[in-house]
């Protein structure tokens, strides 16, 4: 019978001992998600304060993008001031003087002026109108920040209510539960003083001497020296005696030096003789009396005649062109003496000119009617030169 | 085009000019030369102080002929003209074109 009941007492412990756990464990899971929704809502709100912030900033831009328009709005408007200025300077300046082609010329250029001046404001209008539109819908852009941020903000303060009314039930569940706990303790901790008798012990760890770190044996660095090798020196001990041996070699052919030397002069001096007493050459006498006479004479010797043929055949053509080039008031040599040797280009590059007769007989020839018209604005000479010029580059 | 040089242009003007002007004026420029040459004196003689200026700006108004270029000149009055050139340069092109179309 007391054995009896004694099991009753175990069973029933364990069944409060159960409940207790199961208790704690609950209480724990509650809390934990109470937790979780906490962590949950403060990422959420840390987010929709980023966004704000984004929208904020992109709102600044746009403020500062508003005020720059705004800026160059007003210097365009000052750009339309000058051009109007200068333009009435202009008129000032030119309307006052002259008479003739000189009025004529200015007032054209007023003119010019006023077309500009126009030109420039309608550009400015323009622009103006263009900005002015980009502010408007640069505006709209800031009004619809605005509201997103408006937005965001009522979800924030949502949030943060929310958050506040998670932070407040979890204060209270532990509150609530640190008492419960202790409760809960209690009956688990009785159940087990009456079930266990014996405890068991940790056990003892012994912590391992530290390793000796392998000493490093520092490299011995090896020391080489190079022996440069002797170099042997050699002499020349030989020496040649190259009078000595000339001097045998004379010996043996009989040859005496001296007496071929006398025998030489001897053979000079008689030549010398021989020569001097010949006789004198008569001086010539000239059959040209007259200097003139000679010097053509001498010109006509010392002229090749194809040469002469050339040159004449040369002045015949210079003739011609010349004569063609008269209605255009100039002459081969006046339009020869305007060029240069060489025509240079933008690239760099440089070819060389020489224009010749043929060449400008040619251009002559080949004059139309845009030539005619170049002419009477230009001028003839620069405008045949011209024609030259792009005749020798290939151009025509 | 270094002859240019000799009317107190620099080689950075030199390449002003050749950046403004097209090749084939480029050309004329090189090959004329006593042409063009002959009109800078006229213009400097006619009292034009800034005559390198309209070098710089106005290369080609001096490719034409010298009784042509003079011509230009002697339609207007000179003293005014030289006035109107020292405040700006540009009224001697002004000047050439008008001539050119009337």
């Amino acid at each position: 019978m007391e054995r009896f009941g004694i099991n009753d007492i175990f069973n029933e412990l364990e069944i409060f001992g159960d409940f207790a756990n199961n208790a704690k464990s609950t209480i724990d899971g509650i809390i934990e998600d109470i937790n979780e929704t906490i962590n949950k809502y403060n990422e959420s709100i840390k987010s929709t304060e980023n966004e704000i912030t984004e929208n904020e900033e992109a709102r600044e831009k746009c403020k500062k993008e508003i005020i720059k328009m705004k800026d160059n709005i007003k210097q365009i408007h000052q750009s339309i001031e000058n051009v109007q200025k200068t333009y009435k300077n202009i008129v000032d300046a030119y309307s006052k003087t002259s008479e003739g082609e000189t009025k004529d010329l200015y007032s054209e250029i007023i003119e010019s002026a006023r077309i500009n001046c126009d030109d420039e404001v309608e550009k400015c209008e323009r622009e103006i109108n263009r900005l002015e539109d980009d502010i408007e819908a640069i505006n709209n852009n800031i009004i619809d920040f605005t509201n997103v941020i408006e937005q965001l903000n009522s979800s924030l303060d949502k949030q943060r209510i929310e958050l506040s009314k998670f932070n407040k039930g979890l204060d209270y569940m532990k509150n609530q539960y640190s008492s419960i706990r202790r409760d809960l303790d209690n009956i688990t901790n009785r159940k087990d003083i009456i079930k266990h008798v014996t405890r068991d012990t940790s056990s003892l760890t012994t912590p391992k001497p530290p390793k000796e770190k392998p000493k490093k044996e520092p490299k011995k660095e090896k020391e080489f020296k190079e022996e440069k090798p002797k170099k042997e020196e050699k002499h020349d001990d030989k020496k040649n005696s190259f009078e000595d041996s000339l001097k045998q070699i004379y010996d043996l052919t009989g040859y005496n030096k001296e007496k071929e030397k006398k025998e030489a002069l001897e053979s000079e001096k008689h030549l010398e003789d021989v020569f001097k007493s010949q006789p004198k050459e008569e001086e010539s006498k000239s059959v040209f009396e007259d200097s003139s006479e000679l010097s053509e004479w001498e010109r006509m010797l010392n002229t090749n005649y194809e040469e002469e043929q050339k040159e004449e055949k040369k002045d015949e053509k210079v003739d011609v062109v010349n004569s063609l080039l008269k209605p255009y008031g100039t002459t081969y040599e006046k339009l020869k003496s305007y060029t240069s040797d060489k025509i240079e280009y933008k690239s760099g590059r440089s070819i060389p000119f020489e224009m010749s007769v043929e060449d400008l007989t040619k251009a002559v020839n080949a004059i139309s009617s845009i030539d005619l018209k170049q002419m009477k604005t230009v001028g003839p000479e620069i405008t045949l030169l011209r024609k030259v010029k792009l005749m020798k580059e290939g151009s025509l | 085009m270094e002859y240019l040089l000799s009317f107190g242009l620099t080689n950075e003007d030199l390449e002003k000019i050749k950046s403004r002007v097209d090749d084939e004026t480029y050309s004329d420029l090189t090959l004329f030369k006593n042409i063009v040459i002959k009109n800078i004196e006229y213009l400097k003689e006619f009292g034009v102080e800034n005559y390198t200026q309209v070098i710089i700006k106005y290369p080609e108004i001096f490719l034409r002929d010298e009784g042509s270029f003079k011509n230009i000149f002697s339609k207007f009055d000179r003293e005014d003209l030289i006035n109107k050139c020292m405040k700006n340069v540009a009224v001697i092109k002004k000047m050439v074109e008008f001539v050119d179309n009337n």
